[in-house]
């Protein structure tokens, strides 16, 4: 396998927008998808990295002066680009690890499911990008491709693991039965909630308020559409910079037109994807679909719609730009990554039978999880852009995302695999922490979940 | 007279276009003028009001009550997308 990669990394040097669709052809003529097919698959996979890499360097260039003139006049550190989880997404898919992922991940899953290690059927090909940043990651912070494919087979047996053990209390709440929600972005929001849930549980008065939100959509509504999130950010962010009224109203235009068009361009990777993924659902399907005990696994983007989801995410946009700002240790300027606040929060609210107010602490939270993981794992993030072939814009110092190595679960491991004591240490306390927690929560939420009745449809 | 669909996601981006592009090709074969778009769930009321027919794939989410909404799960899981084009077509053909 080490020799596939190597041998993938020679052709990286031509340019991962022209190598990458010819692997995907390859690999989706292997699952048995019609030439035409095939190669239309790979064009669009080309085409939208070509186009998320024309973004993000348009990103930067608007970013990259504004992030220089805040360090400079209000000693604002803020000057790692928040790109979103599809930019990430794109980058990681042409690395070697991102090359042989899929394959990896689905025989992984066979085999664990085998082996009953797991109940969780794995389709959910979107969001395996998740899963493979591991890898990439070690790999580019160690050097050793293996460790890198071993990085991302933790981070699976853990995801699915997880997936496991949430999909009682997750079906309970969205009145979904043999489903389970095995996505790294949402499920790794539970170790850091699991704990403090359980600690506001300890907590007299505080473990039982509800709280009134309904007036939140009325307030904050601007902060749910993202062109308008956009703007506001943009002319925040042109007054700490000290730009002119001209520069001011240009910044933000620029901005909101990223943060409309680039999840355009990130729907475009997901057409060239389809063939494959259907392909790949089809066969696992087959294989084991009918079979008893077994949970689908399906995208946690089915639970984001819940009204206390959209609140609580709603109510978050603004804290997570104030932490952003306050947070010591931080310098991830949150920008495209905004509007997936929703994924962070989604099995939170799960958790707590949709309570806002719970949902609100936790995320905090993890939140401050995001940004810091975020700001520490930004350097073997940039690495890997770098390596694609991009250059960071002028004035950016690094890329990030609230995926990627932002995700808590992402992190333990990788930093387990770097050896850093400190990082590990933390982590651990972390984890412990929800190891103890989580059956009494579990069995909370199933009960909570149970009073709820049928939530709406 | 065309009518105009909107595919609701976590992203607009990932799950969203999977459907989107199983129904377009479905109502073209079947010669029903229909666009299709894709949108995030925070953004639905900047569409809601010129929109015939919702397809939602987060569960549990609130739509305006004078738009039909249809369950968009099946594209996702690969069950049940036959019925589902079919409850599509006649809430289009019945308006």
């Amino acid at each position: 396998m080490e020799a596939i990669g190597n041998f993938f990394q020679n052709f990286l040097n031509i340019g991962s927008t022209v190598v990458l669709p010819i692997f995907i052809f390859i690999f989706a003529m292997i699952l048995g998808t019609k030439p035409g097919r095939a190669f239309r698959s790979a064009v669009l996979i080309g085409i939208s990295l070509t186009g998320i890499n024309i973004m993000v360097q348009f990103l930067g260039s608007n970013l990259g002066p504004a992030m220089q003139k805040m360090v400079d006049n209000a000693n604002l550190h803020l000057d790692i680009m928040d790109v979103g989880w599809g930019a990430v997404a794109g980058t990681i898919w042409a690395t070697p690890i991102g090359a042989v992922g899929i394959p990896v991940l689905l025989i992984f899953n066979i085999i664990l499911l085998y082996l009953r290690q797991t109940k969780t059927l794995m389709i959910d090909m979107w969001n395996y990008h998740h899963l493979v940043t591991i890898g990439a990651l070690i790999y580019v912070g160690t050097g050793n491709f293996y460790l890198g494919i071993l990085g991302t087979l933790i981070g699976a047996f853990i995801t699915w693991k997880l997936a496991d053990w949430s999909a009682p209390f997750l079906q309970k709440f969205y009145n979904m039965p043999g489903i389970s929600l095995p996505t790294l972005s949402s499920i790794s929001s539970l170790i850091i909630a699991v704990p403090v849930n359980a600690l506001i549980d300890h907590i007299p008065g505080l473990k039982d308020i509800k709280g009134d939100f309904a007036s939140a959509k009325k307030y904050l509504g601007v902060f749910g559409e993202s062109s308008s999130m956009a703007i506001i950010i943009g002319i925040v962010i042109g007054l700490i910079a000290k730009y002119d009224i001209k520069d001011t109203l240009k910044l933000a235009i620029n901005l909101a037109a990223v943060m409309v068009i680039l999840p355009k361009v990130v729907a475009i990777l997901m057409d060239g994807l389809m063939p494959i993924s259907e392909a790949a659902r089809e066969k696992l399907e087959k294989k084991y679909g009918e079979k008893g005990d077994i949970n689908l696994g399906l995208d946690s983007a089915i639970s984001i719609g819940h009204p206390s989801v959209i609140t609580a995410a709603l109510i978050l946009t603004p804290f997570t730009i104030l932490l952003a700002a306050i947070l010591p240790m931080n310098r991830v300027l949150p920008f495209t990554d905004l509007a997936s606040i929703t994924f962070r929060v989604a099995f939170i609210v799960a958790l707590v039978g949709g309570n806002v107010f719970r949902t609100l602490i936790c995320g905090i939270f993890v939140i401050a999880s995001v940004l810091i993981c975020g700001t520490i794992t930004s350097p073997l993030l940039t690495q890997i852009f770098v390596n694609s072939g991009e250059a960071l814009p002028k004035g950016v110092a690094g890329i990030a995302s609230f995926s990627g190595g932002s995700l808590f679960i992402t992190f333990s491991i990788l930093q387990l695999f770097l050896r850093n004591i400190w990082p590990i240490l933390i982590c651990a306390v972390i984890w412990v922490a929800f190891f103890l927690t989580r059956k009494s929560q579990q069995k909370k939420s199933i009960e909570i979940n149970s009073k709820l009745g049928n939530p709406a449809q | 007279m065309r009518k105009n669909i909107l595919v609701v996601c976590g992203n607009g981006v990932a799950t969203s276009v999977v459907a989107s592009k199983k129904i377009e090709s479905y109502l073209k074969s079947q010669n029903i003028d229909a666009r299709v778009s894709e949108c995030k769930v925070q953004d639905v009321q900047m569409y809601a009001n010129k929109v015939d027919l919702i397809v939602s794939m987060p569960l549990s989410s609130e739509y305006p009550t004078n738009i039909p909404v249809v369950k968009g799960l099946p594209f996702i899981t690969g069950r049940g997308v036959e019925e589902t084009l079919l409850q599509i077509k006649e809430i289009l053909t019945k308006q």
